[in-house]
């Protein structure tokens, strides 16, 4: 009850994290339902009104093979944000073990961890995305990993800073005096005390994991054609733009921009509503 | 009632740090017998945190226990293992600390740590759980304890928030409770009711208290025997009315003049000379010879000498038969 009121408290105090919770959940339910209520099949072509321009019939348009974009765009939420969604979970688990235990024990196990990520992050990100996907094939299960992978080291890095300081801090003292073992305070005292600023960079990181796997379908690696992907179909609109037909890249370009804009302002309301200081 | 209930036996630590080995603790013997209320006084890095991390053994990696024995009801716990001791703490043996609402998870609200501490120590239903919070809560005279316990620490005063930390360090029923500065950062008369708990929570729990404090008169104020240090050694241990009537060692002696009291005039307060010896770099037989005036060749240059002048009251100090005279 008390955590409803809070929530509740922190949307009508900040109207950006309330616009961005909003926007958030059309998301999700475009992702859950949406399938169920386009008007058009987006795989099926009809290349008699290819390139039409947005019309109250196709609201986005027809691309070049004449399938409503609309329907493509609406489609695609739910393989983007899967994708996403996915590779941030993997990466923010094994990066907050990674990092709360480098932050923790420190010594070896700091310096091991550290010079892992350290590796991970002398590459520029994007390109090691590319590297991984091609090496390990053209898969969406791929596009997970090497997103997962590249994200890795901000959460182990948030994590181990966040656990580092905690862990000297009286309140873990005072647990470990009244019998806490090592593990339980890392896990039931400091981990909770970590997911503040945790939360943010998981908000942060759904818009960057968005863009990676639009990024890679971009440039030809990951989700092939003819699925519907944001990424491909800014991709395959992009030879039209010269030409006049706009609508072809431009709406699943919007619609890409709207999700990071979404989810980087969706961090600050997430860290509020996890920090029971702001309850007040 | 033969054995104490605690009972320290030539216990030394060293440190050991980059620049070299500290040894912060030498040759530290005391012991607390059941139900008593024994203080440790000292100032500012004389070992009095670091005996009370020796005893729950929760000393940092770089502090090393060269030998002795912590005797705690007869066993030793120096010989248990990590495993074991997380039974002694916070069951048998608990700790509060100074500056309460930082001792306390900021994000978890207080009846919750409570039920934490409880359900780790005891067999106690899930249902059972909250009346044993909200019972805690009650022992240490928390009002409405129903509303508290949804409260989280940094709504709560800081005389509140160490009312918690005693109900927590309590609600196990330990034979032994460490208070470490207990009252630090609160405001006098906070100090007061809060010591005030304390105390009668220990008779009533018939459970021995080690206070570590800094303050000499709130020691004599609530405690049966005052155990002095100074730079790791301990160098007076004595009941609090004969520690006052007959000091022996002149740092007490030192103490007790520079302790404001309500007859005295504050212009007649003294100052200590000097500071504590530096450990690192000087290795003292008295650790105190820098500092006194009464120092001769007998003190640099010979072991340090602990003379029983009662049973009751011994003393470290080679100078300590003339004091008695003098």
């Amino acid at each position: 009850m008390k955590n409803l009121k809070h929530i509740k408290y922190v949307l009508t105090e900040n109207p950006i994290t309330f616009g961005s919770v909003i926007l958030f959940l059309l998301f999700i339910l475009t992702a859950i339902f949406g399938p169920l209520l386009i008007p058009f099949d987006p795989l099926a072509s009809d290349t008699e009104n290819a390139l039409n321009p947005p019309s109250a019939l196709h609201w986005f348009g027809t691309d070049q093979l004449g399938r409503d974009v609309f329907s493509r765009v609406v489609v695609a939420t739910r393989l983007d944000l899967f994708i996403a969604l996915v590779a941030v979970i993997l990466s923010f688990v094994v990066g907050s073990i990674l990092g709360s235990l480098a932050g923790y024990y420190g010594g070896w196990t700091d310096r091991i961890v550290g010079r892992f990520l350290d590796t991970i992050m002398a590459f520029p990100l994007f390109v090691l995305a590319m590297a991984i996907v091609a090496a390990l094939g053209n898969t969406i299960e791929n596009i997970v990993y090497a997103t997962a992978i590249i994200n890795l080291p901000f959460y182990a890095r948030v994590a181990r800073a966040e656990v580092n300081v905690l862990r000297n801090s009286p309140f873990v003292e005072a647990a470990l005096v009244s019998g806490n073992s090592h593990m339980k305070l890392l896990c039931f005292q400091i981990f909770p005390n970590a997911m503040p600023p945790m939360m943010v960079q998981l908000s942060l990181n759904m818009g960057w994991a968005i863009l990676n796997a639009a990024g890679l379908s971009f440039i030809g690696l990951g989700v092939k054609p003819p699925d519907a992907e944001w990424g491909i179909m800014v991709a395959e609109g992009a030879n039209y733009i010269i030409s006049g037909e706009w609508w072809v890249a431009l709406f699943p370009g919007a619609v890409l921009m709207l999700a990071v804009f979404c989810f980087n302002l969706l961090g600050d309301g997430l860290r509020d509503i996890f920090d029971p200081r702001k309850r007040s | 009632m033969n054995v104490p209930l605690l009972d320290i036996k030539d216990l030394s630590i060293t440190f050991k740090t980059r620049q070299g080995n500290v040894p912060a603790l030498e040759n530290i013997s005391f012991h607390i017998k059941k139900g008593e209320t024994v203080a440790v006084v000292g100032e500012s890095g004389s070992g009095k945190s670091v005996t009370a991390a020796a005893i729950l053994r929760i000393l940092d990696k770089a502090g090393q226990i060269d030998h002795g024995k912590i005797m705690f009801s007869g066993m030793n716990l120096l010989e248990f293992s990590e495993r074991y001791m997380l039974n002694i703490r916070g069951r048998e043996i608990s700790m509060i600390f100074q500056n309460p609402r930082a001792a306390l998870n900021p994000i978890r609200s207080v009846g919750k740590q409570i039920e934490d501490i409880i359900r780790m120590h005891g067999p106690v239903t899930k249902k059972n759980l909250y009346e044993h919070a909200i019972a805690a809560l009650n022992t240490v005279n928390i009002s409405s304890p129903e509303h508290r316990y949804h409260q989280y620490p940094f709504e709560l005063s800081g005389g509140m928030c160490q009312r918690v930390m005693i109900a927590m360090a309590i609600s196990c029923r330990p034979s032994l409770l460490i208070a470490d500065e207990p009252t630090t950062g609160l405001d006098v008369t906070t100090q007061a009711n809060i010591m005030e708990l304390i105390k009668t929570k220990s008779t009533e729990l018939h459970m021995s208290t080690l206070l570590i404090t800094h303050d000499l008169s709130m020691a004599a104020q609530y405690c049966d025997r005052i155990i002095v240090m100074h730079a790791g050694h301990i160098v007076e241990i004595s009941t609090t009315d004969d520690l006052y009537k007959n000091p022996l060692h002149p740092y007490t002696k030192k103490l007790i003049t520079a302790t404001p009291s309500e007859r005295g005039n504050v212009d007649d307060i003294e100052f200590i000379p000097g500071n504590l010896p530096n450990l690192l770099t000087e290795s003292l037989n008295c650790r105190f010879s820098n500092r006194c005036e009464f120092v001769d060749e007998k003190c640099v240059n010979n072991k340090l000498l602990y003379t029983e002048v009662s049973p009751t009251h011994s003393v470290a100090c080679w100078r300590a038969e003339e004091n008695a005279t003098a």
